[in-house]
Formats: C-alpha cells, structure tokens, sequence
C-alpha cells in the first residue's frame, strides 16, 4: 500500500495556471487522476502498452549529428577552480574536426541536446538554451526560487526539467516539480508532483521520470499528461535512460530493465531485466543516479562509470553483444557482461579521459587536455586523434556528445594492441592512484588464456614496487587459474633469492609457494626446499613454503622440513610465532614415516626445544599415536 | 687433490638418526621411548653422526686409541653431575659423553649449557669435534651454535678430524647473519688437513708442514655465493677468503661487488684480478667511489705477477686520470717498487714503460 502524501495547496501563480490547465485536460480527457497522483493505478498493462505502441513507432530521423560540447575550465579539485582561467564551452564538429563555436559559460550540469537546441545549467539558478550548431543563447530561463535543479532532458526540440522543493511549512514530505519548455525556452507546462521526482530521461515524445523512489512514470511530452506507471515491488528504481527499445530503467544497484510489457510483473526476475556480472573489482555503476543532484554535474562519476546498451530477447533483455564498456580514468576496457573476461582495453596516454559516450558502434571521448578520440566498439582500435585548443589555463572538465551512430572516424585507425600488452601497461604504470584499476586489470589477465597471461600475472606478484594488494590478487588469479603451463615460469619465480651482486631481491615467495601448492606443481619441490632454507625468505612467508611442501610432497621435501625444524626448534627469534615450525612437524609426520616420528618426538622431548613447540608436537604424537582410537566425542555421553 | 666422498656431499641435518638421539641425555624412559624397535643394534657401538665424515674420509671406527667413545653406556654418562668450568670441586670435563649428556639434561641453564660447549671445544680430540657438529646438527640455541661454529672455525684440523664442511655449508644458510658469518669464517679458515708432524733427526728443526686451503670445489662455490650475501660482514670474509685464496674464478664476482661500491671488493680484487679487472675498473670511473678503484688499482700493481706490461702502462694512464692525493702516493709507491735493482746488470736493469710513465705523471702533477 502506497504512504499518503499530503496534498498541498499551489501558490505560485503560474503554477496555478498550469496546474489548472492540467488537471481540466486531464478530466476533459477522461482521466480520474492527476500526474502523479497518489492514487493513481500503477503496473497496468492497459496503460502500458498504448505506451510501448508510441515508443515502438517509427520516428523520423534526426538530422545527421556530429558535435561535440565541451565544457572547459580551470582545474578544479572538489567543488574548488584552482585556477583562474575562463570558464567556456566549445561546440567542436566532429565532421569537419573545427571548433565551430566557443562561448564564455560557467556550465554546472550535463549538456541535453534537443532537435537544434543545447541546454545546460550555468551558473546557480539559470538553464541555458543555446542554439547547438551556432552556441547562439535561445533561451534563459530561471529556476524558481527555493526550487533544486534535480534532472534535465530533452527530445524533439523541447527540453524538460526537474526540481526539488522543500516540504512546505508544517508539511511533511519533499515536492517536486516537472517542466517542459519549447526550444526557445518558453515553458510549454508544469506539474507538481507530491514527492521526490528523479531526473528524467526523454524518448519518442514521452518524458519518464523515476518518482518516489520505486516508481516510473511516463508523461505525454507534449501535454504532460501521465499515460502509465510502472511500480518496482522488490527494488528501488534509481535512475532512468533512453536506449535502443526505449526507457531503461535502473532497478536496483546493480540491474536494468527495458520498459516492456513484462515491468507490469513489478519483480526483478519476472521483468525484462539484465544485470552485468563483470568481476567483483568493477563497481556496476550503470548510469548517474536520478536522485543525487550533484550527479548532475561533471564529477569523478564521469569518469568512472560503464557505458552500455540493451537488445530485447523476446521477453527478456540482455546487453548489447553481452558487452559492457568500462571507463575508467585513463582507461577504456570491453568487458563481457558474463564472466568480464575482457576483449580489448585502451589506455589513454598521461591525461584522464574525462567524458564518453557510447553510439552505435564507436566510443567518442575527449581527455583532460582537450584530445578527442574514438574507438571501434568491435576491437578498441582508435579512429579518431584530434585535439581541441583550449584557452591558456584550460583544462576539459566535462562534455557531451551529439552523434549520430555510424559517424565515421578520420585518418588511419590505429593498430590495436593486444589486450595482454596494454593490460600490463596499465598494472605497471607507474601512477599509483589507480589501484582499483590495476586489480581490474589483474583480475582480467586471469581471464586470458595462455601461459603468457600466466607469466605476466607471476610477473605482477614478483615486481618489485607494486602495491601488495596487486600481488595478492594475482596470487588468488593464480591459484584460480591452476595452469600446468605455468610451472616452468613459476619455478622461475621461485628461483629468485636474494642477492647483493644483482640487487636482487625475493618478492612474492609467500604467494608462489600457494600458487604451486594450488598448482599441485611438484616439479617446484626442490625450489621450494632451497627458499625454505634460504635465510633470504621472508620468515611470514616460511608458513607458506612448508605448507606447500606438504602438500607436493616429493623428494626432498621432507629433509627440508626436517632441516628447518632442527635448526630453529630452539631458536627464540621462532619464540613468538612458532607457526612454521609446527607446519613442518605436521610435514614431517605426514610424509616421512617412522623416520618424521622419530624427528618429531625427539624434537617434542628435547628439553630446550621451544616451550609452545614442544607442547604441540606433543600432543600431535599423541593424537597420531598408530592404534590410538579416536574418540568421537558425540557418542561419550555423560549422565 | 683428495676425492670427494659422496658422504661429504650428504646434507647435513640428513644425517640425523636415532644415533644421534642416544647421545642427548634425556631421561631413560624418555631415550627408550625415543629410540624403541627402531634403534640400530650398533648405535651404541657406533656413535658418529653420519654427517660427521673426516676430511681424509677415515671412517671413525679408527678412533684414536684412549679416545673415549661418545655415546657408551650413555645412560650411565648421563647420570655423572656435571659442573660448571672453572669449579674447584668439579670434576675434569674431559669426557664427551659427560658433556653431552649436561646440554641435554633438563633444567641446564644457558650458562651451564656454554660451559658445556666451551669444554668439548676445549678438549679439541675428533670426538670433542664430532660431538659438536652432532649438537650442530640437531640443533642449537643461536648463541650456543654461535659458541660451536666459533670453536669449530678455529679448530686446527689434521687428517684424523671429522669434516665441518656439512655444519658450515648447512650455517652458511642460517637465518642468524653472525651464524653465517661463522660458518663463513670456519669454511675461509679450512686448510687441508695437516698430516702428522715427522719430528727431525736430531740437530734438525721439525719440518714445518704446508698450510693450504682446502680444496673442495663446494668451498669456493660457498664462498662466491658469499659475495651475494646481505650481510657486509658476510660479503667481507668471503671476499677476503677469495682474496687469499688468489680464487681466480671469483674474478667476475668480485668486480660486481665492487660495482656495487661494496668496500670488501678491492683488496681481494687486488689479490687476484688481471687484465680483466683493470678495463673494468677503467670504465668504473664515475660510477664507483674513486678511492675504491685507486685502491683496487695499487694492490694490483703491488702483485708482480699482474700484467703484461702494456697492462701495467694502461693502468698507470687510467690512474693518471683520477685526482687526489691517494693517486700520487700509488703513483711514488709504484716508482719506488720498480726502481731497478743494483745488484743487476744494466741491460737487465731497463726502467719498465710503466715506471717511465708513473714519473711522468708524478712530474706532471707535483709541477702543479
């Protein structure tokens, strides 16, 4: 049952108006409710499907687009210029590769391109309208006072706009407000709409706008009126977009439907649904969230997100060519959507890509320094290497782009590197502040067959000046991908010691020694043996190395535990963490018969064996005594 | 050149029996318990450690005579008080086995466990010999196996001595910097073993027998790997035993631990390098500390064996090249080696062109 929403009284006066315009339409039109009426039904299919119908219909093609808005700047860190260049924004043709128009702007949202039109907020409180091929001002119109600018949209040449107020005094509950204004920046209508409105996204002359958090409304673009709601039962709807087949809405934090005649099913498995699975390191941020304002605006969420599109699958919605375009900072990574093995990856050389977007099959982005560049879906190969002149002082801070699907690049694409390449430049670029997507690229070497990825990962966990986290994660990859062809490259590793004449020094041995024991590489026995007595090997990792040897077994393998354990069982600097000692007790009575006994034992009773030491091996002689009965304590029942 | 036995070559902690076990005088039950069905029949006759094998491989069945043996009647050993060194009233700690048993007995304090120690090395006898490196082998306290190594190093081995190659070699690996550096000490000061002394007719001195490194293949291996030690100290005693060795294979090495600017490097490169070192070091020029490769360079000179000339003249021009004092003093030290010999006649008297071109150089500089 939906909550009640108090009703408030409209005083603004031209909200009156056009609340009153509204609602008689609406009645002159047969329908019982309001926009965003309480009580409106919602998961109708009746309503729905007229809908789908209009969306479905054939539109008439926009004018071929080719533009690019870049919005540049000062450097800014936080909500902070750190400089004092001009703030502008640049309309660059992507066709002709000329800056067609170049205005002063101080740009705080997105760019929405409509039909001719570019709005954006600039400033606090104004949304411009701009003429998009000239950067000529159309249009200004005010945000009203104690109002929050929450999203804007546009579509066929109309622009439409969401804000926020406060509840009003003595009332509970925020309201929100919905505007449509013509291309001139003439407001076309109004709705108020009693709780939090998202920002909205606009298709095929319908507006839909996420409301109250678990609802989507759909309005006619032209009237307003509401034609259908669809309310999500299990999840939250966090944001809205338009795509191929129509609205995508978000559900949940980590899927997205298509609205299809299945969203009347309200339930995330019984919808047309599709949620990305691309790796536990990829943070699924799907799109901006229509409920944050401050995602309005440039951010680090420009640069950190997925790019995507859907294709319908009979009832069902599935990820276009099950792909996923992760951005990345400096990186641009194909993803597969099941599994994020990667296809190919790209990284942008020094500068942060700072926008992109997905269209057809190319991937326009424009870095930090004003370079434009666009990659072939398909293989990641750059089609595109221009640069906008910025103004002294300038550096790109956020842009859009209006192009239409199948804008060829220019000039000779660039041969595409593979992936296992460009994957270890970006794990060994040495700019440590992208360690998420250096795990990501870890990760994604996993993923890549062969016994090079094999290399490269033992590589990642031996390198010297890494972040430990990233050998850890190749150790996992490791010891996850158990590749036999590995060996030969893992006892390589594992061959490396200290030493002074070649300022060389052991790294990973810890890890390695997983790596084999998971490998079941008995070939790395007599390596492994060397490192646990070599006084090079850190003592964390000494743990590790016995263990493996347990595990491998072969020869030597006991003489070096039996080695380890005589010369250190009455050391004190094993005092505190006896662990490794213990371990390779444990090795010994596993796999030296009576002759790893008899060590034991003698270690055990010697009397200047270390005390915890010697209490342990103890109790393991009793407890593995040959015709000791183990008791099971469930069946000694005690009255 | 004596063959190597295959024994030598076993590791060390490999050798561990329950020979070994016997001789710890643990409690009676305890040894039983330890020992059970599994004991040889022979270990109490036969009670050196297997890792233990002289360096002339005489099997220790040829015990000297008068040499008790260390593990017979352990038990009964084990039972005898044993007293701190140096005590008024204890009895003398000449018998191994008694001293054994007092490491092994519970409660022995560190202290009295050194004391220990200090008297098997003080008995100095291939039992007392073989007795430590038992103790080495099932292991020690780190500041009793650094009273061992330390005993074992300076030990004066003759043909009739158990080998401590295996205790080194196994020391050489210990996670304790000063244990490896013992054990580096003990493999640097091994010499063949010395063959019993023939007494001189009577009017003649003894003759003085040859002191030589041992030579064990494994040895200079050991020692090498020593350059690549962490440890400064480390890297010195090996380089030094090098050094003294006049190891020629070390050569490639010992330029690599002077690249890295180790100043363990040039006086055992001066020792054994050639024509190789001295372009090495010519090209170091810049990248090594300049009094290292001056130093290394006069040591070279010094060697008469260092050469051939034109070497020898290349040598002095790159010494030219460097400034400072210590250049000068190499340069006049050099002149004053050379300087011709009076008892020689003139056309053997030549002055060498390296010697002319040392004066110029001196001339050139004390001018300035």
């Amino acid at each position: 049952m939906k909550p009640a929403m108090p009703m408030r009284a409209c005083t603004n006066p031209w909200e009156v108006s056009f609340t009153t315009l509204f609602l008689g339409g609406l009645l002159a039109s047969g329908c019982a409710e309001p926009p965003f009426s309480l009580h409106a039904q919602d998961n109708e299919l009746k309503t729905l499907r007229p809908t789908l119908a209009r969306l479905a219909t054939p539109r008439q093609a926009p004018p071929s687009a080719h533009m690019a808005y870049v919005f540049a700047g000062p450097e800014r860190r936080g909500d902070k210029d750190l400089g004092q260049a001009e703030k502008s924004l640049y309309g660059y043709d992507l066709q002709s590769g000329k800056v067609v128009f170049s205005v002063p702007a101080d740009v705080r949202s997105r760019f929405v391109v409509s039909g001719s039109v570019l709005a954006y907020r600039e400033g606090e409180r104004d949304l411009v309208l701009r003429d998009a091929q000239t950067g000529q001002e159309r249009g200004r119109v005010a945000i009203p006072d104690g109002e929050t600018l929450a999203g804007l949209t546009g579509d066929g040449g109309q622009v439409y706009f969401v804000t926020r107020a406060a509840a009003e005094k003595g009332k509970a509950g925020s309201r929100s407000f919905v505007t449509a204004l013509d291309a001139q920046g003439q407001k076309k209508w109004r709705l108020p709409a009693p709780g939090t409105a998202g920002a909205p996204a606009a298709t095929g002359g319908l507006l839909a706008v996420p409301f109250r958090y678990q609802e989507l409304v759909v309005l006619d673009g032209a009237s307003g009126q509401e034609l259908t709601r669809i309310r999500q039962r299990d999840e939250q709807i966090g944001f809205v977009r338009s795509g191929n087949g129509g609205f995508l809405y978000g559900v949940g934090e980590k899927g997205v439907a298509l609205l299809s005649e299945t969203s009347v099913r309200a339930e995330k498995n019984k919808i047309a649904y599709a949620e990305p699975a691309l790796g536990e390191r990829v943070r699924t941020f799907l799109h901006f969230d229509g409920y944050r304002p401050e995602q309005l605006q440039f951010s680090a969420f420009d640069r950190n997100r997925l790019l995507w599109d859907v294709e319908p699958q009979g009832d069902t919605v599935r990820f276009q060519d099950g792909q996923a375009i992760l951005h990345a900072y400096r990186f641009v990574f194909d993803v597969e959507t099941v599994g994020g093995k990667v296809r190919w990856a790209y990284a942008h050389p020094r500068h942060n890509i700072m926008s992109s977007e997905l269209t057809g099959d190319a991937v326009w982005f424009i870095a930090q320094d004003g370079e434009l560049g666009m990659l072939d879906r398909k293989t990641g190969a750059r089609t595109l290497a221009e640069r906008i002149e910025l103004k002294p002082g300038q550096q790109v801070l956020g842009a859009a782009f209006d192009v239409a699907a199948g804008l060829p690049g220019r000039g000779t694409p660039q041969a595409t590197k593979p992936v296992l390449d460009v994957l270890h430049s970006i794990i060994f670029e040495k700019d440590s502040s992208f360690l998420s997507v250096k795990t990501f690229a870890v990760q994604s070497l996993g993923n890549l067959s062969g016994k090079e990825a094999t290399a490269e990962l033992l590589q990642v966990v031996t390198a010297e000046g890494l972040p430990p986290q990233l050998g850890k994660t190749a150790g996992e990859v490791l010891t996850a991908r158990k590749d036999p062809e590995g060996t030969e490259f893992l006892i390589a590793a594992l061959k490396q010691s200290y030493d002074f004449l070649e300022d060389r020094r052991p790294r990973g041995i810890e890890i390695l020694a997983k790596v084999a024991a998971a490998m079941a590489a008995k070939e790395a026995t007599p390596v492994l043996a060397e490192r646990l007595l070599d006084p090079s090997t850190p003592t964390v990792a000494l743990k590790e190395v016995v263990s493996a040897l347990t595990t491998l077994g072969g020869e030597g393998s006991a003489r070096a535990l039996r080695d380890l354990l005589m010369m250190y069982r009455s050391d004190a600097a094993f005092q505190s963490d006896v662990e490794a000692l213990r371990r390779a007790g444990d090795g010994l009575l596993k796999l030296d018969g009576d002759a790893g006994r008899r060590t034991v034992l003698f270690v055990a009773l010697e009397p200047h064996t270390l005390p915890p030491l010697a209490g342990y091996f103890k109790k393991a002689l009793d407890d593995t005594a040959p015709g000791r009965k183990k008791v099971d304590p469930k069946k000694t029942s005690t009255r | 050149m004596r063959a190597e036995t295959p024994r030598q070559t076993a590791p060390f902690f490999g050798a561990i029996h329950t020979k070994s076990l016997a001789r710890f005088a643990l409690p009676l039950s305890l040894t039983a318990s330890l020992l059970g069905d599994v004991l040889p029949a022979a270990w109490a006759k036969e009670t050196v450690e297997p890792g233990a094998v002289r360096l002339d491989g005489v099997t220790p069945s040829k015990r000297p005579q008068g040499e008790p043996k260390l593990l017979g009647k352990a038990g009964k050993k084990a039972a005898a008080p044993v007293a701190s060194a140096g005590s008024p009233t204890a009895p003398p700690l000449s018998d191994v086995a008694v001293l054994c048993a007092a490491l092994h007995k519970p409660g022995t304090s560190d202290a009295q466990q050194a004391d220990a120690i200090a008297a098997l090395v003080k008995l100095d006898t291939p039992p007392a010999i073989t007795a430590l490196l038992g103790e080495l082998s099932t292991g020690l306290s780190p500041s009793l196996s650094t009273l061992t190594l330390d005993g074992l190093g300076k030990h004066k081995y003759t043909s009739g001595d158990p080998s401590p190659l295996a205790a080194f070699f196994q020391f050489s690996k210990h996670r304790s910097p000063e244990l490896r550096r013992l054990a580096y000490v003990g493999l640097a000061a091994l010499t063949e073993p010395l063959a019993a002394t023939t007494p001189g007719k009577p009017g003649q001195a003894a003759a003085v027998p040859t002191v030589t490194p041992v030579q064990n293949p494994q040895v200079v291996r050991q020692l090498v790997a020593g350059l690549s030690d962490s440890s400064s100290e480390i890297r010195a005693v090996a380089a030094g035993a090098l050094g003294a060795r006049r190891e020629k294979s070390a050569e490639g090495a010992l330029i690599k631990l002077l690249i890295r600017k180790d100043s363990a490097a040039p006086p055992a490169l001066g020792l054994i390098g050639g024509p190789e070192t001295a372009r090495a070091l010519a090209e170091m020029v810049g990248n090594v500390p300049d009094r290292m490769i001056l130093e290394t360079l006069g040591e070279l000179l010094k060697r008469p064996d260092f050469g051939p000339e034109p070497v020898r003249v290349q040598v002095i021009k790159t010494l030219g090249k460097m400034p400072g004092a210590q250049t000068l003093d190499i340069l006049l030290d050099y002149v004053k080696l050379t300087a011709p010999d009076k008892n020689k006649p003139d056309r053997e008297n030549k002055p060498r062109p390296s010697r002319i071109e040392a004066q110029k150089i001196i001339e050139l500089r004390t001018a300035k």
